[in-house]
């Protein structure tokens, strides 16, 4: 009984341990992007654009016929959607060119409401191209993958990135 | 006889302003497709079209595009049609006085009379800005305008209109009068001499403009564009798409905002012209 008893303690403490330490990694983990560094938020969203990048290669191979699937637009599109929002956040305070290798321009921190524009632009054309995609029309989307290349993509990178 | 006179009275009251139209319509085409406002407008006050530009940093000083809208005092309201036309071809102002050459007059000196007709007139319909323009900071001794006379002799080609102007052309000759005398690539995309003139030897072999690497963009397979197939080119032209499905920016995002606008004829036509570059080598970092 007293065997049970302590072991049952050392078990618990194990367990008051372990609670201790996701709590200090999530505060940790929570407390990060306060603190963190110009060269990750850079790291981070290149990754993003990369995707972005991805997303769009994919949609124009597989309208050209290249490769890949007519039915996978949609999901392609969706992410294009989803990762434009993303985007929005992609530009936080102290990840300009001081901070790091970026060709991201000083105008998307001295201009704030200008780049805000600019990204609600990507946000509504891509959920637009999402929208063409679903209806299955596929000159409606070829004709709406133009405005966002052009509009979403070029008219940001133009005004927002040195090259 | 009153319904032949009404005619003429239709003919006479219509052709006139259609005419008008159509050659303020090709002046506005021109005029987006050669770029303009990239260096005649601020991007800080877009809507005040080419009243002043943003400063251009070139290794011989810091160059402000000045106002070209109508105005009478501090645009060119005052200037006649030859005064226009000597600008752009001659790079002279009306009091005779010679442009700086980051004015891409040895670009234009090729343009049509009815090209640049039609481009002075698309410019008088423009809003009349008052704004003095910037004065340039040029470092010495790059700032006496006399010693243009002599880059001109060395890099300032004779006036004679290019027969791409037509558009009846054959395609690679209208690519060329785009791309050459039009929408300049070569300003930016051949590199310099240490005179700053172009390096005609290695024609499209990738500059360096701002600091920034500017791409080959010769068919060289290595540094340029020798592996983009004629879709690509279609896609970078028209909405801004390179090969990785990234999207050009900066100064060549605006380059776009004009290609985009050319009609399907232009735009074949330049791909064209594109294709019958040579291959340069050139160690510049390639876009991909």
């Amino acid at each position: 009984m007293w065997t049970y008893q302590k072991a049952h303690y050392a078990g618990q403490k194990a367990h008051y341990a372990g609670l201790l330490l996701i709590l200090t990694l999530t505060l940790t983990a929570l407390s990060m992007p306060a603190q963190a560094d110009g060269v990750g938020a850079i790291a981070y969203r290149k990754a993003v654009m990369s995707s972005v990048g991805g997303h769009l290669k994919a949609i124009v191979g597989i309208l050209k016929g290249q490769g890949g699937d007519k039915a996978h637009l949609l999901a392609h599109a969706e992410s294009l959607a989803a990762l434009a929002v993303i985007t929005q956040d992609a530009f936080p305070l102290g990840s300009d060119a001081a901070a790091g290798k970026t060709d991201a321009a000083a105008r998307i921190w001295e201009k704030p409401q200008d780049f805000k524009r600019a990204t609600d632009a990507f946000i509504s054309e891509t959920a637009a191209l999402a929208a063409a995609a679903k209806t299955g029309d596929l000159r409606a989307f070829g004709k709406q993958l133009g405005v966002v290349g052009k509009v979403g993509c070029k008219g940001c990178h133009s005004a927002f990135r040195s090259k | 006889m009153a319904v032949a006179a009404l005619r003429w009275l239709v003919v006479i009251l219509i052709f006139p302003t259609a005419a008008l139209a159509d050659a303020v319509n090709r002046g506005q085409y021109l005029f987006t497709i050669a770029g303009c406002t990239n260096c005649h407008t601020s991007a800080k006050d877009a809507a005040a079209t080419v009243a002043g530009g943003d400063a251009l940093k070139t290794p011989f000083g810091t160059f402000y595009g000045p106002n070209i809208t109508p105005d009478p005092a501090t645009g060119i309201g005052t200037w006649s049609l030859a005064d226009f036309k000597r600008a752009m071809r001659r790079g002279q102002r009306p009091d005779g006085s010679l442009y700086f050459p980051v004015f891409p007059y040895t670009s234009y000196s090729a343009m049509s009379d009815q090209d640049l007709d039609h481009l002075w007139r698309y410019l008088q319909t423009l809003p009349a800005v008052n704004k003095p323009s910037t004065a340039h900071q040029i470092r010495w001794p790059f700032g006496w305008r006399g010693s243009m006379r002599f880059w001109n002799w060395l890099y300032l080609p004779a006036a004679v209109e290019h027969p791409g102007a037509d558009v009846t052309a054959t395609a690679v000759e209208r690519g060329q009068y785009i791309a050459d005398h039009l929408a300049h690539c070569g300003e930016c995309h051949t590199p310099r001499t240490i005179l700053g003139g172009r390096d005609l030897d290695r024609y499209w072999a990738g500059g360096v403009v701002e600091g920034d690497d500017v791409p080959n963009i010769t068919a060289d397979n290595e540094h340029g564009i020798g592996e983009w197939s004629t879709d690509d080119l279609t896609m970078l032209l028209s909405i801004g798409m390179l090969p990785d499905g990234d999207f050009v920016g900066g100064s060549m995002g605006h380059v776009v905002d004009g290609t985009s606008a050319l009609t399907a004829a232009d735009q074949a036509a330049l791909i064209s012209y594109i294709r019958t570059v040579p291959a340069k080598r050139h160690d510049i970092a390639k876009r991909k």
